[in-house]
């Protein structure tokens, strides 16, 4: 009997007799003459995904359009303005800005990366470690990392330093509590049989956790990167350098909307596409296991 | 052995903080043995309590509105294809969206005042809890539904006695994150839009050099967040009481 019930309810749902009253279904095989299921063609297109979309993305953008036309420039750019705001972004080299904004967020990033993981493997390895550092971790992970900004700005500067560590600081909690979960979570068999081959200790963190855990490292580090870039996005803002600058002076006098959101679609699109990326990587190093979605954490 | 080892870390942090300030490595940093006194004074001036209770108004403010919203909109993610079709691209890019570039239009429209701070607390939160909501109740088993069906319930009773109570352990959690992120929120908001109350604090102290007292604000202001959170922990531990029974 099991899965009957669902079959049965697909029938009575398709099986809907012209004419008949909206509603009421039809016993499939009660002598009645076998209608195929024809729903009328908007329904049909309604039910695609691709046709949703279009609609739902394509009457924001109108939307959107109609408010810019209304209201004017001042308060909302246009579409168009925005793509060619886009084109001016580069011709007139505002897009120059990004340059160490993006160099400070590499580097900012590769370091919490350098530290994060054996950070976290340690964590994952070694109660001691873990009980150490978790309070911690814990607490600033969860805690508003922007108070933290005027205090790292008295010890390290408005410099190069200053944008690094915000970065870090940001980038850091994901890569550790993941790297620490997928350590600790490491089958029992496969740390045994390494042992029983006398595996170093040192070996044992490079070939066998740190191998095992890579799908959940890799999530940490794509949430990471996020992150990372929210952790640039404002420290800039908060001391008004680079994209901050730039966003900010935007919406002052001379306000320039269409300069202000075609940056912030280009930070979005950046954000969105880097992400993807690395989820792909994501996948392809756990081609076996189902991608378990670890961003509720 | 656990709670030695966590009053060893809590020490030690203590301890490399006051080395660190004695040192004058960092001349900015000053040890903890003069920020905890000003921390204290700052109790008795009073104040700083103040700040906090609106600092935390905001975010309750915002999370209620968020909480709303979020859970409303995942019922309807989980419960209809074309609204999952066409939100969830938009959720899940939410994750990588950084919503602190939205900061400088955000006082455009909203002003620099209390709606806006709401708005920003909003954007903060309200994600998390859609993702959870909408992840619990596609997680209720068909065949839960179905029995209920079968005697002859009607669609808010299937809400009320079957969806919600099914998916209310991932619902709680996103609500619980939803706190931090609120207080997170509420905090970014104090800073960047009209520095008000805690955000306030520190910009002053900031501004006027006083680093003992900038210390004393911030570590005022983690372990605010941080109690908050844990509160919100011990609530969602005792509401899912029943579920480790």
């Amino acid at each position: 009997m099991r899965g009957s019930k669902g079959v049965g309810a697909e029938v009575t749902r398709r099986e809907r007799v012209p004419g008949t009253t909206e509603g009421s279904t039809v016993d499939a095989g009660a002598g009645v003459v076998y209608a195929p299921p024809h729903d009328h063609w908007i329904k049909t297109l309604l039910d695609k995904t691709w046709f949703l979309r279009l609609v739902v993305y394509g009457a924001l953008i109108l939307a959107f359009q109609i408010v810019a036309v209304r209201q004017g420039p001042f308060f909302l750019p246009t579409v168009p303005d925005v793509l060619k705001g886009i084109v001016e972004l580069f011709t007139a080299g505002h897009i120059l800005v990004l340059g160490p904004t993006l160099q400070q967020l590499t580097v900012g990033f590769l370091l919490a990366i350098a530290i994060a993981v054996p950070m976290g493997a340690l964590m994952g390895r070694f109660g001691f470690a873990e009980d150490l550092l978790a309070p911690w971790v814990n607490t600033i992970y969860v805690t508003s990392k922007e108070s933290l900004l005027p205090i790292i700005i008295l010890i390290f500067g408005l410099g190069f330093g200053y944008r690094v560590m915000v970065v870090i600081l940001f980038a850091i909690f994901f890569p550790v509590i993941n790297t620490a979960a997928g350590v600790r979570y490491v089958e029992r068999e496969l740390r045994e049989t390494a042992r029983a081959f006398a595996t170093p200790r040192w070996r044992m963190f490079t070939r066998v956790y740190l191998p095992a855990a890579a799908p959940f490292i890799v999530a940490g580090i794509r949430m990471g990167l996020a992150m990372a870039i929210k952790g640039m996005v404002i420290a800039e803002i908060w001391v008004y350098i680079g994209t901050g600058e730039l966003l900010t002076a935007f919406t002052l006098s001379p306000r320039r909307l269409h300069l202000y959101y075609a940056l912030a679609v280009m930070i979005i699109a950046v954000a969105i596409i880097l992400n993807e990326l690395l989820k792909v990587a994501e996948q392809r190093l756990r081609p076996y296991a189902r991608v378990q979605s670890r961003e509720a954490l | 052995m656990k709670a030695g080892r966590w009053a060893l870390s809590v020490g030690l942090f203590f301890a490399i903080w006051e080395v660190v300030g004695r040192s004058g490595v960092f001349l900015s940093v000053v040890p903890a043995s003069e920020t905890i006194p000003e921390l204290f004074h700052l109790f008795g001036e009073g104040d700083i309590l103040v700040a906090a209770q609106s600092t935390l108004t905001l975010a309750a403010t915002g999370f209620l509105i968020g909480a709303t919203l979020g859970v409303a909109v995942g019922t309807w993610i989980a419960s209809s294809k074309r609204a999952a079709a066409v939100l969830d691209p938009l959720v899940n890019a939410s994750f990588s969206i950084p919503f602190a570039i939205f900061i400088p239009v955000i006082s455009i429209y909203f002003g620099l005042e209390f709606t806006a701070k709401v708005f920003l607390v909003i954007l903060f939160n309200v994600f998390i809890i859609i993702i959870n909501t909408a992840t619990g109740i596609r997680e209720v088993p068909s065949g839960a539904r179905e029995m209920a069906r079968a005697f002859g319930i009607d669609r808010w009773g299937m809400y009320r006695k079957v969806v919600f109570p099914w998916a209310s352990p991932h619902i709680i959690t996103g609500l619980r994150l939803g706190v931090g992120r609120s207080v997170q929120g509420a905090i970014l908001a104090d800073l960047f839009l009209r520095a008000q109350a805690l955000g306030l604090f520190i910009v002053d102290a900031q501004g006027r050099f006083d680093i003992p007292r900038l210390l004393a604000t911030v570590f005022f202001v983690t372990i605010l967040a941080a109690g908050v959170m844990g509160i919100a922990r011990l609530i969602e531990w005792r509401l899912l009481a029943w579920k480790r029974a």
